[in-house]
């Protein structure tokens, strides 16, 4: 199996790298997003992600002509992005929208997910770009995005080490936070923008299913078998590599998607979690 | 006479334009031992949030002393700390929580650590899981999570609600060893006349969108209760 991983490598490389990169990057944050108890904002900026690319998908017929044929790629991803981030701070932002967390970030994964299939639905081609991000599809990354991801990752990595307390304080006790000085409206838009370019980014390379899956499985799995809030962000990202090592070794032999088989790894690490919490609860 | 750390100078504060409580006077010194009392929806953690800066005056102002870091040396324990309770944390993560933002050294932090933990009287639990603590204990960690910032004024929001007897004393006696041996001002927002006062140096009552406020000998007399709450209490000391 290992063999014909190997082999496959020299063709593949940049596919493996970048979902590992991608799963380190989601994993840390999506550590805070455990913290906050907000798991499905991940599927509904996903969603919104995939809304901006369809608006793009339906501009550019328009624009061909007038912008050169490889700046369509760079319009796409700047949709994705933007609408993420949108999305990532509309789900923020408590002053905005007077309801819960959850029925916001409800609304958004609903209305993005009617729209972005409306807005492409007489467009074969159209069609077919949704149903690839919707189904995940790592095949086809570039060393573009593997050192964009892996820029991404060490930069959260950095701020995290530095200033784990704040972010953790700020996403279990934001009263506090704002009374010790604490500019928390300003590190709330902070985290907004990173999640959404993380996550807008994300998505166009590897599918919806691969980026929720690897925001919020990894985290989760850590929260059982941590001690604390400091083992998760150590924890997570581990798991999360170490997880998709084996799930593109296991595809690649078996000749099976990658991201759906990384997906269901990490589930399978999820569910090993919560038996060994149960056991520790019952025995310890 | 100890100088004002945080004074209320023609304060007039609410929610939007609607006033809560208008034209509050009020010092606290260092060293005072207050009590805030009054009905639910009086205005006491109304009052609180703007010390806290949480709200801003619609009128008056909240003045600090010279040389008073607002960030650094008023402290707030709110009633309860509404973490996710699947998060896991220990007692020693979830105080040194407290010391984001504090520009200190990790050597500093663990002094600072060491001394919350002492002064709360939660040392031997320091390794064991937050959630293990009974509601006393955890009343106490929210505690030494503003403890160890060191500050010089303490704000506690109802801290002995939902508490029995024995863990509401132990609660109490961590307060007064603040007081006494660290000259720490401590403000206690509260329902509980009677803890007010035992231990209360000044008092200060909320009622009809004023504070009644001074020394407790002077305030907390049958008047201002009947006043306060519209029923004649009986205080037992």
């Amino acid at each position: 199996m290992i063999n014909e991983f190997v082999l496959s490598w020299p063709l593949f490389k940049y596919t493996y790298l970048a979902g590992w990169s991608i799963g380190l990057l989601l994993s840390l944050l999506g550590v805070l997003i455990v913290a906050r108890d907000q798991i499905f904002i991940g599927a509904a900026i996903s969603q919104a992600s995939s809304l901006g690319i369809s608006i793009a998908l339906v501009i550019l017929p328009f624009l061909s002509g007038t912008i050169p044929e490889y700046m369509h790629e760079y319009l796409i991803v700047s949709m994705a992005v933007l609408f993420s981030i949108a999305a990532s701070w509309l789900t923020s932002n408590k002053n905005l929208i007077s309801d819960s967390h959850e029925a916001i970030t409800g609304f958004i994964f609903l209305f993005c997910s009617s729209l972005s299939v409306i807005l492409v639905s007489k467009s074969p081609h159209g069609t077919e770009e949704i149903n690839r991000l919707l189904s995940s599809s790592i095949i086809g990354a570039t060393i573009g995005d593997v050192a964009c991801f892996t820029l991404l990752f060490i930069i959260t990595a950095f701020t995290l080490y530095f200033l784990w307390r704040h972010f953790t304080l700020l996403s279990i006790d934001n009263e506090m936070a704002f009374s010790i000085g604490i500019p928390t409206s300003l590190y709330n838009l902070l985290f907004s923008i990173w999640l959404g370019l993380a996550l807008g980014l994300s998505i166009r390379v590897s599918g919806m299913l691969f980026v929720f899956g690897v925001l919020v499985l990894p985290a989760l799995a850590a929260k059982n078998f941590s001690r604390d809030i400091k083992g998760m962000f150590i924890l997570s990202p581990i798991i999360s590599l170490i997880s998709n090592i084996f799930a593109f070794i296991f595809a690649n032999f078996y000749d099976y998607p990658p991201a759906q088989i990384s997906v269901a790894f990490l589930s399978l690490v999820l569910i090993s979690a919560w038996l060994f919490k149960n056991f520790k609860r019952c025995y310890y | 006479m100890h100088e004002a750390i945080i004074s209320a100078k023609n304060l007039s504060i609410g929610y939007g334009k609607k006033n809560i409580l208008n034209s509050v006077n009020l010092k606290v010194r260092s060293g005072d031992f207050w009590f805030f009392l009054g009905p639910n929806g009086s205005g006491k953690s109304t009052l609180v949030k703007s010390f806290l800066r949480l709200i801003k005056p619609n009128f008056g102002e909240v003045i600090y002393a010279d040389g008073f870091r607002f960030e650094k040396d008023l402290g707030f324990v709110p009633q309860r700390c509404d973490i996710n309770s699947t998060l896991p944390t220990t007692v020693r993560e979830f105080i040194s929580l407290g010391a984001s933002n504090m520009n200190a050294s990790e050597n500093e932090i663990e002094k600072n650590y060491e001394y919350a933990l002492e002064c709360t009287g939660i040392s031997n639990l320091s390794n064991n899981s937050y959630w293990s603590l009974s509601g006393g204990q955890k009343q106490r960690a929210l505690i030494a999570r503003t403890l160890i910032r060191k500050p010089r004024a303490l704000i506690l929001d109802e801290p002995t609600n939902g508490l029995d007897f024995l863990s509401e004393d132990a609660l109490i006696r961590v307060l007064i060893d603040l007081k006494k041996l660290q000259n720490m001002t401590v403000i206690v927002v509260t329902h509980n006349i009677n803890l007010a006062a035992r231990h209360g140096s000044h008092i200060a009552m909320f009622t009809e969108g004023k504070v009644i406020s001074g020394p407790e000998k002077e305030i907390l007399n049958e008047k201002n209760i009947i006043k306060t709450y519209g029923a004649s209490l009986k205080v037992k000391i």
